[in-house]
């Protein structure tokens, strides 16, 4: 199986769009499994968000626009070219990133997914991660362009970045090239998608997730703060996704992801 | 301590070009032996007219509209056509204007009325709406910014006057409905299907939506009450401040106030709301959460109150209001909403929204 076709390129500039749609998404393709227009209901988080929005109070039809080019979400949402952007990875704002204008600017909608960040380290390397220190001095792997869209953000709250060099390709793939040339120490992706690189790759032998996650990363639904119905909008989707959860629906489409994910690594 | 019915009046000028004279309507200057009726039966022909003219000039009478003092300079609103030959407003002018100047005979038929695109658009609102309207904000509030921006490019030659009178329950009934104002802002939508809001909507027309939010209920943090649930809020105190559209209690089939559920106390402002709410008098103050996020900040409550966002009464839109018997109500809300699609798509709208929002989460 090959994860980025030219398909899924030309996918990336496609703009579904229904004349009626009140509320515009935007989101990014090549994010298998989360988002990509080769994916079943076009991603995990693409089908969450939209049953989310359906199962919403006062529920309205809504578009999602595919922009390949992830780093300039932040600015078609603050510019209110769509109305609502996903999926984010939110910075700490409670804690440490208060001041950072992606908690000043941008509302986070609950949590949608919550993904666990691996580090996937060379099968024949002694990688010892029993505690943040013992990453001093090792050079790690983080791909732009998925999912995080400002490769300076919000890795600094778990990477202790003083000690630890960061590389940041466009794609995961480059992240293990890098790692089997010897010029990185490890790849931090979330399990989803590291594990699908090992066996897409052909690197099931020789590379190797540590069982010990460096973070866990929620991912979310964003709207601007100054958008004239942004907590209103918000506020549907929250309730939306909750009642997805409450009715089960959420988990269903959850486990009928996660079976696709491991059908198609055997595949 | 703020009184209830305290009418505050600004007049809000758009600038020294917008306020233009009147052919109808003015100043006019208090003379010994007036009263207010007296002045309303010389020059609206109707002595019950007197409210009309206390209402306009609370700022400067007061409360008592028999303490009028001689020289007070009182303005006069145009109401069917009267008063004629007025000075007008702002005018620079020595001259008392003398009330035989205006005799009971004075002819006051139909061939001196002037068109009526020269008669400025008579537009209120008022305080305490944080941070949509409030004169203490920038520029009056976001959506006085909004509603000023919005009619420019609506109106095209047509002038506007903004009052601001605190007294909210008297825009709807009588500014509105006696043809003393033409718009009101900013008022949240009933659901004009539902018996919750069908008598407001047979009675006004409103605008395209200029915002959209949550109607919450905050509660005491210590006394999280669950609140969700017919059974919960079953001979509950709730607080709304005085003249604010009540029908969220009864929408989406809840009934409260309809049924006698709960009781429903009305203080004269937000913050005499949250007052009530501290000292354990009431169970919740319902506001939009922008507005009583701003008084709890304000107020120093933060770690006291909590609104229930979860469990929001409604999904609330804001619009500006005109009575549905006022003649141009339709052209007055075409005008209006052309406006707003105007200063949606050349930016304006967003820039507004930025700037007040920014500095609204910047304080929260």
């Amino acid at each position: 199986m090959r994860l980025r076709p030219v398909s899924c390129i030309l996918a990336a500039t496609m703009v579904a769009f229904s004349a009626q749609a009140d509320i515009s998404l935007l989101t990014g393709p090549d994010n298998a499994p989360f988002t990509a227009a080769t994916w079943p209901e076009q991603g995990i988080f693409t089908e969450l968000v939209a049953a989310a929005l359906a199962a919403s109070p006062a529920p309205e039809p809504h578009s999602i626009t595919w922009q390949d080019n992830w780093s300039s979400q932040p600015d078609l949402i603050k510019s209110k070219a769509y109305d609502m952007a996903f999926p984010w990875g939110q910075p700490g704002c409670e804690v440490t990133a208060a001041d950072d204008v992606r908690c000043t600017d941008f509302h986070y909608s609950e949590p949608v997914i919550d993904v666990v960040i691996l580090l996937f380290v060379r099968a024949d390397d002694e990688f010892e991660f029993d505690q943040n220190a013992d990453l001093a001095g090792r050079t790690l792997c983080r791909p732009s362009g998925l999912l995080t869209h400002d490769p300076n953000g919000f890795e600094a709250q778990w990477l202790p970045n003083d000690t630890v060099k960061l590389r940041q390709p466009q794609t995961l793939g480059a992240c293990f090239d890098l790692l089997m040339a010897g010029r990185v120490d490890a790849v931090a992706v979330n399990e989803f998608q590291g594990v699908q690189h090992m066996f897409a790759a052909g690197l099931t032998e020789k590379v190797v997730p540590l069982t010990r996650p460096l973070a866990t990363q929620s991912l979310h639904v964003v709207i601007s703060k100054t958008h004239w119905r942004g907590t209103a909008l918000m506020y549907r989707f929250n309730a939306g996704l909750a009642k997805l959860k409450q009715t089960g629906a959420y988990a269903e489409i959850l486990s009928r992801h996660i079976a696709i994910y491991w059908e198609r690594l055997k595949g | 301590m703020v009184r209830l019915f305290f009418y505050i009046l600004v007049l809000c000028g758009f600038g020294p070009g917008n306020v233009m004279a009147q052919a109808c309507g003015g100043d006019y200057e208090v003379a010994r032996g007036d009263s207010l009726s007296l002045i309303a039966n010389r020059l609206y022909k109707d002595a019950g007219k007197w409210t009309a003219i206390h209402t306009v000039n609370r700022s400067v009478i007061g409360e008592d509209p028999d303490k009028i003092l001689v020289g007070t300079r009182l303005e006069l609103a145009c109401i069917n056509g009267l008063p004629k030959g007025m000075s007008p407003r702002g005018a620079v002018s020595g001259e008392r204007l003398k009330l035989d100047s205006v005799s009971p005979g004075t002819n006051v038929s139909e061939p001196s009325v002037p068109p009526v695109r020269s008669t400025p658009l008579r537009v209120v609102t008022g305080d305490d709406q944080a941070p949509f309207s409030d004169h203490r904000l920038p520029q009056g509030g976001m959506l006085a910014e909004v509603m000023d921006q919005a009619l420019q490019r609506g109106l095209k030659s047509r002038t506007v006057k903004t009052f601001r009178i605190n007294d909210w329950a008297s825009h709807l009934e009588p500014l509105l409905t006696g043809d003393l104002m033409d718009v009101s802002y900013p008022w949240p939508k009933p659901d004009c299907d539902d018996l919750s809001g069908a008598p407001i909507c047979q009675a006004y027309a409103f605008s395209d939506p200029m915002f959209e939010m949550l109607m919450v209920m905050f509660v005491d943090a210590d006394k999280p009450v669950p609140l969700a649930n017919t059974e919960d809020i079953h001979g509950k105190k709730l607080c709304r401040p005085a003249g604010r559209m009540v029908f969220m209690l009864d929408a989406e089939g809840r009934g409260w106030l309809r049924n006698g559920l709960i009781e429903l106390v009305r203080a004269p402002t937000v913050a005499g709301c949250f007052d009530l709410l501290v000292r354990g008098d009431v169970d919740a103050v319902v506001v939009n959460e922008f507005t009583g996020r701003n008084a709890v900040a304000t107020l120093g409550l933060t770690d006291r109150v909590t609104p229930l966002r979860n469990t929001p009464l409604g999904i609330v839109t804001l619009h500006a209001v005109v009575s549905k018997q006022h003649p141009q109500s339709q052209k007055i809300l075409a005008a209006l909403n052309d406006g707003l699609r105007k200063l949606k798509r050349d930016g304006g709208f967003q820039d507004i929204l930025d700037r007040h929002l920014s500095a609204v989460w910047a304080g929260l």
